[in-house]
């Protein structure tokens, strides 16, 4: 096949995976292309999805048979496999031409999962050794890959991940039946060991050669398998603190399958359920929440009409009012409508002066929610008005359904 | 009174602060040598010294800061019309208030250079995607059409990207291109006649592209809309991605 085919063929197997980030890198500089800091999109597709890496698979040919996967060996579809020459042609001609920022690089398991790691290191290797590519590749591990293997790759790479997709093992069994919770976990800590191991090194003033300087990431899908949104974010939380992973990406299931185990094809995927949890994952990440806090056992799922921060301000009314001049960094953090941003800005402007409503507008802080919840020199602002009038007032309307993707992080 | 004039260049214009504020006087309007003068005006020329210009760079930022420098160098490259006058406004405020001008953001003389200058550092950071390189014997060739003088903007960045390689970026709209070559960029006066024939081989390249832009996007989910707000219209002309079918 040409490579006009492969290309056709291979991009439609890839284009549901989610993270597409190409910032973060350390800055990697070669004879042709750097990294550069910020992320830089170079088009947007016609569903209006920013494009900034060559994302494609190495080969579509598969010997697994998960069931949520298009590239399912049982599924009747055109195969295809690149050579590693040919991709990595194909991307330094794309990259030099300032179309593309860099490689998503991964594949499907042809043959066994470290046949097809040789590929892709390989694929890797001509780029960053002969081509002297210095542009950003995000290169995904095969589950089951050896540690020798993922070492090799994770030198040549500025990121990696292994995906999850499922999130738990019972779904494992049930969907991947040739992948296993082990086949999975282990690169991933082989990963999350090295990166810690070369930053240690690398604290003690020994040098040595980056390995994955952007960090590991990962994805779930979201609403393939029964798992509910408590036991999806505890396992964000642990992946994050036992693998010191950058990010986790969570992805709406689209169905691809009549199987009993799986939502009938024509189930919409649940958007506003993956950008509840992206919140959720937010408040993790950056406001100090636990994954117990947002979510319990009696009350398992996110509630869809409210974001995940306003939702837990509701339901603790005795942690309010939080008074702003006085609160630690940590209690104005809890407030709705108050942001990371604005919360450092209240830390330094409140030195000066005592603060009142008009100074929180001007340091970013949205009023209109915030102001049931803080009390400052102008006025203990009415905190929670009578029955369920709040919640009413406070409820996010779902984002506009094509805009969901470009407004997870939205607060 | 009089109409100043000057060679187009920041250069140029630091040479004409430098001047004004020597004699004492402020211009009634400036406009790059080759603009059609105003008939009732006496113009005075100001010519460029490029080491004086640097003179005054280091003056200015000293006075009141790098970054109102930065902020009035951005709008000076906008296409807001006398945006000349608007910029030496501005460095006139901040000659006497210092780096506080800088926050006197309900101060017109402030906010339309800070707006120009803004929308300049997004078109900037649009193009660092949005340029297209074709390869023509050898040497990479982007023809682009910005809004704003960002030539120089842009050049570094790939000049730190392309290290290695010989290419040219050409302002069409103003048929002027920087020119890389060994390790070195240079702005000069440019021009083709016409567009540029593409290699075959080219041509197969870009098709890849096509063919990629294409199969990325979720069908179903077609948003063209959104597209347009993240890359408008005005910038289409030039990529490959958006060219009409062939043929
Ligand atoms: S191993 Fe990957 S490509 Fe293969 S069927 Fe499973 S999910 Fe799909």
């Amino acid at each position: 096949m040409e490579t006009l085919g492969k290309l056709a063929v291979l991009a439609e197997g890839a284009k549901y995976d989610v993270s597409c980030s190409s910032s973060g890198s350390a800055g990697r500089r070669g004879a042709v292309g750097s990294t550069s800091l910020g992320g830089i999109c170079h088009s947007w597709s016609d569903d209006g999805r920013c494009i900034s890496l060559l994302k494609v698979l190495f080969s579509n040919d598969c010997v697994f048979d998960c069931a949520y996967c298009v590239n399912r060996r049982s599924a009747d579809i055109p195969r295809a496999t690149f050579t590693p020459r040919e991709l990595a042609d194909l991307t330094i001609q794309m990259y030099r031409r300032n179309y593309i920022e860099g490689l998503f690089l991964s594949s499907a398991v042809v043959g066994s999962p470290d046949d097809t790691m040789v590929q892709l290191v390989r694929t890797a290797k001509i780029l960053r050794e002969e081509h002297r590519f210095g542009g950003y590749i995000h290169a995904k591990a095969i589950p089951g890959a050896s540690p020798s293997l993922l070492g090799t790759l994770g030198l040549l790479a500025d990121r990696m991940s292994v995906n999850i997709e499922l999130p738990s093992e019972t779904s494992l069994r049930a969907l991947a039946p040739q992948k296993s919770r082990d086949s999975i976990l282990r690169p991933m800590a082989f990963i999350g060991g090295t990166i810690e191991e070369r930053r240690k090194w690398r604290k003690s003033g020994r040098s040595g050669p980056a390995f994955v300087p952007a960090g590991q990431s990962t994805q779930l899908m979201v609403g393939a398998s029964p798992e509910n949104d408590f036991t999806i974010l505890r396992l964000s939380e642990g992946l994050y603190r036992s693998f010191g992973l950058k990010r986790v990406y969570y992805s709406a299931y689209i169905p691809v399958a009549e199987n009993p185990l799986l939502p009938a094809p024509a189930t919409k995927p649940p958007m506003l359920r993956e950008h509840r949890l992206y919140q959720a994952d937010w408040l993790l990440r950056f406001y100090g929440f636990k994954a117990e806090e947002v979510l319990s056992p009696q009350q398992p799922n996110l509630d869809e009409a409210l974001d995940p921060k306003t939702g837990w301000a509701l339901a603790h009314p005795d942690f309010f009012p939080v008074d702003v001049n006085r609160a630690s960094c940590e209690e104005i953090l809890r407030v709705p409508g108050i942001g990371v941003r604005s919360a450092r800005r209240i830390l330094s402007a409140r030195r000066g002066h005592l603060l009142d409503g008009d100074d929180l507008t001007k340091l970013g802080v949205v009023m209109k929610r915030a102001r049931f919840f803080i009390s400052c020199k102008s006025a203990a602002f009415p905190a929670f008005p009578a029955g369920g009038d709040l919640r009413r007032l406070l409820a996010s309307p779902p984002p506009g359904k094509d805009n969901l993707r470009q407004l997870r992080l939205e607060f | 009174m009089a109409v100043w004039t000057f060679d187009g260049t920041f250069n140029g214009f630091l040479c004409l602060i430098h001047e004004s504020a020597l004699k004492k006087e402020r211009p009634e309007g400036i406009l790059r040598a080759g603009e059609t003068q105003p008939l009732l005006f006496e113009t005075v020329h100001t010519a460029t010294d490029e080491r004086l210009a640097a003179s005054v760079r280091t003056a200015l930022a000293a006075r009141f800061s790098r970054r109102i420098l930065a902020a009035g160098y951005y709008a000076f490259l906008s296409a807001m019309p006398e945006r000349e006058m608007a910029v030496y406004r501005y460095f006139a405020l901040a000659w006497t208030m210092g780096p506080r001008a800088a926050g006197l953001l309900a101060d017109d003389r402030v906010r339309t250079v800070h707006e120009a200058g803004r929308a300049v550092s997004r078109e900037r950071h649009r193009f660092l995607g949005l340029l297209r390189f074709s390869e023509l014997g050898g040497v990479l060739y982007a023809p682009f059409e910005p809004e704003g003088d960002i030539l120089p903007l842009v050049a570094g960045h790939f000049a730190r990207r392309l290290g290695g390689e010989r290419w040219i970026i050409h302002d069409t709209g103003r048929n002027r291109a920087a020119v890389y070559e060994n390790g070195i960029w240079r702005v000069s006066a440019f021009r083709t006649g016409g567009p540029l024939p593409l290699s075959g081989r080219e041509r197969e390249i870009r098709d890849l592209w096509k063919r990629y832009f294409s199969s990325t996007a979720v069908q179903t989910r077609k948003n063209a809309e959104l597209q347009r707000q993240f890359m408008p219209k005005k910038y289409w002309k030039y990529l490959p991605e958006k060219e009409p079918p062939a043929e």
